[in-house]
């Protein structure tokens, strides 16, 4: 059970995000809905990455020569990475789009049909 | 030769290096960034043909970084490595995506003069075609995400262009939030597959799959997640918005950027999950959202009356017979009838076609709203008089994509028909019915917009440069409508051929 | 080397297909020029209403194929009502197509 807690964690982190996305109407909110939903896959690929015992991947100071791939973490440091710059661009648009309209309602919308 | 071995990591680094000179090179005079960039363009355009001609003479090529071989120097199994890997199919996309980029980018130089950011936007137009470039070129699945992602940043960048209109922003919000949810699909899938196998290359994936339940999760994640991206119903609704708003340039590389992830789509479909999962089934899903794409298309793109969004609509459709196409194809994989092979080929040829049919109808579209300043077909008329080469490019397009005979819509078209009629008459009955729907709706754009009356007197002239990219467009179209079979036997049936064989693209790295 | 593409069941032959379109455009100009050529001068431009004063205004080409969308109106009205331009609609779409492809795949 306490094993499996990270995964549970992705996967409560994972569903909150989309709940953000299918039921908020804030725009920030549902910026904040992407994000979370980013940070449940990144913890899932940290927790894919996690060896009882295993060794950081950094030679210096390394007490055996037997460590960890480290390519989840490549991973999750490139996603987390192009995470922030979606969530960056989202708001900006976020702040252009309540000059035009005066409003962060997803419900005031213009086009439709 | 030295430089053919580097080419293929070259088609994506001469767009992404162009990309980050020109806001440099663009402080110094605006010509010398003009004339840079159509020199990178040009460039590589002309090695995407040498790396096209090469792959169809000598077959798969593959390119590692940072290793002589794709599998050199590993502890245990296949090591996680940036790969690039070229077959027919590969060379095929990535041949039309330069080819509409460099016709989008020369029609930018006249369409987007008046614009002060400039500099920004072709440097946002080139990161957009890297990412394509990758996405086309890539051998395995982190690379995909990257590049699906710069691909969603860019281009929400660009539709957000006309910041003065609050209807883009809302476009490139409504984008953005789309392909980021669908880009973390994407990555899920990525890390379930590596949770299970160790590896992240798609031939080596492809190798050693299992047919476990995580596979079929991830079947299902990419399914949508690039079904989302190229715009299929029910997830088509984007796509009116997006193409409404976007500068008309940005349209066709968009256009373009959507049938790059229908070719994902298939790569996944058919290389890595192929002969493993039940394609029965996956060809069943993909045929009927195929379906219900021409028909949701056709009969909403008729009741709209913005130009672009009517297009916008029509591109679903067009979206709708390559799913067809493929779709019907997958049903019988891996042991093809003749008739799946001819269904695979329509599809791709149907690709090639979409790409140049719905750009020229977007480019004529654009350069309507560009003398006219109106995107309202109601308020349009009588263009014929001042515009008559415009009319007929408008007149090639439409017979393109509506599939009248003898352009190349319909020898695609024609090719999906009548092997999807082979598994399900009821299928190709649709298909059929959606052109016509298509044909009756750009008749009733053209008696508005060209005939009648002429509404307005300021009319601006044209430019050249223009009108010749929508020229080549048209050349393009009426040549492969005229020799269909030339371009069937050199480039579809090599290309099938690679898609409907994956143990070549997996022998190849491993 | 023949320029027919073979096409599952049949084939097609652009260039055939192409002689025969112009010989027909050919016989249908002969044709015409043997048409009244004094005819459509001015008459050409006013639509022909049986008498009535013809509408001006509410009516133009725009609205052709008003059959086609009146006859199918129950259709249209449930359509355009499903796009809604709402993005958390477009996220639901999305969520439904990815639940509706798994329990597809996986139970089946």
């Amino acid at each position: 059970m306490l094993n499996n807690l990270p995964f549970i964690v992705v996967v409560i982190l994972m569903a909150l995000g989309l709940y953000a996305l299918l039921f908020k109407r804030n725009l920030i909110k549902i910026v904040m809905g992407i994000h979370v939903l980013g940070s449940g896959v990144d913890l899932f690929l940290i927790e894919l990455g996690y060896r009882t015992g295993g060794i950081a991947p950094i030679f210096t100071m390394a007490p055996r020569l037997e460590m960890v791939l480290p390519t989840p973490q490549a991973l999750t440091l490139t996603s987390i990475v192009i995470n922030l710059a979606v969530v960056a661009l989202m708001l900006s648009f976020i702040i252009l789009i309540y000059q035009h309209y005066g409003s962060i309602d997803s419900k005031k919308r213009r086009l439709k049909g | 030769m030295i430089l053919l071995e580097h080419v293929p990591l070259l088609l994506i680094a001469i767009p992404l290096l162009t990309a980050f000179a020109t806001p440099v090179l663009g402080k110094v005079n605006s010509f010398l960034r003009n004339f840079w960039i159509i020199t990178a363009l040009i460039s590589t355009e002309l090695m995407g043909i040498w790396l096209g001609h090469d792959v169809l003479k000598n077959g798969i090529r593959v390119y590692t970084l940072g290793a002589k071989l794709p599998g050199l120097t590993s502890p245990v199994g296949f090591p996680i490595r940036i790969i690039l890997e070229v077959d027919a199919m590969n060379a095929f996309i990535a041949m039309i995506v330069i080819s509409i980029a460099l016709i989008s980018f020369i029609y930018c130089m006249r369409f987007m003069e008046w614009s002060r950011n400039l500099d920004k936007f072709y440097t946002l137009l080139l990161l957009l075609l890297t990412g394509m470039m990758g996405l086309t070129l890539t051998g395995d699945f982190f690379n995909m995400f990257v590049f699906f992602e710069i691909v969603s940043i860019s281009s929400a960048g660009l539709i957000a262009f006309y910041v003065h209109r609050g209807e883009a922003l809302e476009a490139a919000f409504k984008y953005m939030v789309i392909s980021s949810i669908g880009a973390l699909m994407v990555l899920f899938a990525v890390g379930l597959l590596y949770a299970q196998y160790n590896l992240l290359n798609m031939a080596a994936i492809a190798d050693s799959i299992q047919n476990s339940f995580v596979d079929k999760v991830v079947v299902a994640l990419l399914l949508s997640a690039f079904l989302l991206k190229a715009g299929s119903v029910p997830v088509h609704m984007w796509k009116p918005d997006v193409y409404g708003e976007a500068p008309v340039p940005v349209v066709v590389l968009l256009i373009t950027s959507s049938l790059v992830s229908l070719f994902i789509l298939f790569r996944i479909t058919f290389t890595v999950f192929g002969l493993i999962i039940d394609t029965a089934l996956l060809g069943w899903i993909l045929a009927v959202l195929g379906i219900l794409s021409i028909f949701l298309g056709v009969t909403m793109a008729l009741i709209q009356s913005n130009l672009k969004r009517l297009i916008g609509y029509s591109a679903i459709a067009e979206i709708g017979y390559v799913l067809l196409g493929l779709g019907s194809g997958l049903i019988g994989f891996p042991s093809l009838s003749e008739f799946g092979v001819k269904a695979i080929s329509g599809g791709i040829f149907h690709i090639m076609n979409d790409a140049l049919d719905l750009s020229l109808l977007f480019l004529v579209v654009g350069t309507i709203i560009h003398i006219t300043g109106k995107r309202d077909m109601n308020q349009l008329g009588g263009l014929a008089r001042h515009q008559p080469s415009l009319a007929l490019l408008f007149l090639i397009g439409m017979s393109a994509i509506s599939g009248l005979p003898p352009f190349n819509g319909f020898a695609s078209k024609l090719m999906i028909y009548e092997s999807v009629y082979r598994f399900n008459p009821f299928l190709t009955i649709v298909g059929v019915l959606g052109s016509i729907v298509m044909l009756a709706i750009f008749v009733k754009v053209f008696v508005v917009t060209f005939l009648g009356i002429p509404r307005r007197k300021d009319i601006k002239e044209v430019p050249e440069s223009m009108l010749a990219m929508m020229g080549i467009l048209a050349l393009f179209i009426i040549v492969i409508g005229l020799f269909p079979n030339l371009f069937v036997d050199n480039l579809i049936t090599p290309a099938c051929q690679a898609l409907i064989h994956p143990e070549k693209y997996v022998e190849a790295v491993l | 080397m023949s320029l027919m593409l073979i096409t599952g069941v049949g084939f097609w032959d652009p260039l055939a297909f192409l002689a025969g379109f112009l010989i027909l455009l050919l016989i249908s100009y002969i044709i015409r020029s043997m048409g009244e050529e004094s005819y459509g001068k001015g008459i050409q431009l006013e639509a022909f209403f049986s008498g009535d004063i013809p509408p001006g205004k509410g009516i133009h080409v725009g609205n052709l194929y008003w059959g086609f969308s009146d006859a199918l109106r129950g259709y249209y009205k449930k359509v355009v009502a499903l796009h809604t331009g709402i993005v958390n609609d477009y996220v639901a779409w999305f969520v439904a197509l990815m639940a509706i492809i798994l329990i597809l795949i996986t139970l089946i």
